[in-house]
């Protein structure tokens, strides 16, 4: 059992965790941005930015993850799940308050904590994931 | 769990002992090369070659999961999931040391049994 | 790098600036019949103005860091609006024609300007309580 896993290469015994990782590391920052949207809900002028996750394998991913704005309109692709937005870029036309703040709390609020749960989820995930590779590299035994 | 068939051309550990030493080959062209007392013949597929690899990678895990957990105890980093897993990785790779191991002490008692 | 304690830093700058905007509101509310400051006039209100600053941690390679930013208290501007004008002859800031100026404080606009900065405040603390729990799941990683 060993050798088979010792015949992986270090690269592949850990393939799975690597876009765990990566996710943890997008919720994370998407929880940056969200806080700051928060953060600026009576700032004059401001307009709130959310997180679109990249393109699997596209070029977007070197850079890494892109920055969206968002309207006050319906929630952006990205925290529906749906992994592709690429560089998506919407502008906020409706909702804006007097000052030019276009931030919704309750908008922003509801992304906050999904993201969260998604940010728990993985990291769930990637722990079970360890567990797994701990019990094969320790021949079946548990840690 | 059960030793699995050991291929005696791919055994090329030093035997302390020397049991093997000068004497007629395990099989076919064995590559075994008995009489070097510095360490293993690192062939390649073979077990020492593997041990080697995967002494060296659990070295490399512990590197950086020592650095990480050092640079986020020093504050010099926010990155907690990262840490974390660094540090899991480090134990796996630690445990596969230790697992391949047992197995080539398993496979050389194995073929000792088989030499009486 | 973007992760939990510079979200934990904008979190807390959006705070730090809803608490001023509560002072202020406090000082408008306990002034609002103040017809005598030390520049003559009547007590005019204030209001906190917010700006976007940076992060002072480097976050090199974080394509997010252009859209997270601190709130700052840029200045504290007066509301120049004239305040209601009441015919009081014998009150001692009456001006020539017997009329008092009081101060330009609506009691309703400041308490409306109250809500909107707590409901802002708990906003910002939700966002903290949410980061702490992404921490702890991060930190349950391997256990």
């Amino acid at each position: 059992m060993a050798r088979g896993v010792l015949l992986m290469r270090p690269v592949d015994l850990f393939s799975g965790v690597a876009p765990l990782h990566a996710a943890l590391d997008y919720h994370l920052e998407r929880h940056n941005v969200l806080s700051s949207n928060i953060a600026h809900v009576d700032t004059p002028g401001y307009r709130p930015k959310d997180l679109a996750r990249v393109e699997e394998g596209s070029f977007d991913r070197v850079l890494g993850v892109t920055i969206e704005r968002t309207s006050a309109a319906h929630l952006a692709g990205g925290e529906a799940g749906t992994p592709e937005v690429g560089r998506a870029f919407t502008d906020a036309t409706a909702g804006g308050g007097a000052d030019g703040n276009y931030v919704s709390l309750e908008r922003e609020a509801g992304k906050l904590a999904t993201n969260q749960i998604r940010y728990d989820i993985v990291s769930v995930l990637v722990s079970s994931e360890l567990r797994g590779l701990l019990w094969a590299a320790n021949d079946g035994k548990a840690g | 769990m059960a030793v699995g068939p050991v291929d005696p051309t791919a055994i090329s550990l030093a035997q302390p002992h020397a049991p093997f030493d000068g004497a007629a080959p395990l099989g076919p062209g064995a590559p075994f090369d008995g009489a070097s007392p510095l360490g293993p013949k690192a062939e390649p597929g073979g077990f020492a070659s593997l041990f080697a690899e995967a002494v060296g990678r659990a070295n490399a895990a512990e590197h950086v999961a020592g650095a990480a957990a050092q640079d986020l105890a020093a504050g010099r980093t926010d990155d907690i999931h990262g840490t974390m897993i660094d540090a899991q990785k480090a134990n796996i790779e630690l445990k596969l040391v230790g697992s391949v191991r047992n197995k080539i002490v398993d496979a050389f008692y194995e073929l000792w049994r088989m030499s009486v | 790098m973007l992760g939990v304690f510079s979200a934990m830093e904008v979190s807390a700058s959006g705070l730090s600036a809803e608490r001023t905007r509560m002072n202020t509101i406090a000082s408008n509310l306990a002034n609002s019949h103040t017809t005598r400051t030390a520049r003559g006039g009547p007590y005019k209100r204030i209001d906190p103005v917010f700006e976007a600053a940076l992060l002072d941690r480097t976050h090199a390679g974080s394509q997010a860091s252009g859209a997270v930013s601190l709130v700052r208290v840029s200045k504290i501007v007066e509301d120049s609006r004239p305040g209601q004008l009441v015919y009081e002859p014998g009150h001692p800031d009456a001006n020539p024609a017997g009329y008092v100026e009081y101060p330009n404080v609506n009691v309703v606009e400041e308490m409306v300007n109250m809500l909107t900065a707590s409901r802002a405040y708990e906003a910002g603390v939700t966002s903290i309580e949410s980061v702490k729990g992404m921490a702890k799941s991060a930190i349950d990683i391997g256990r």
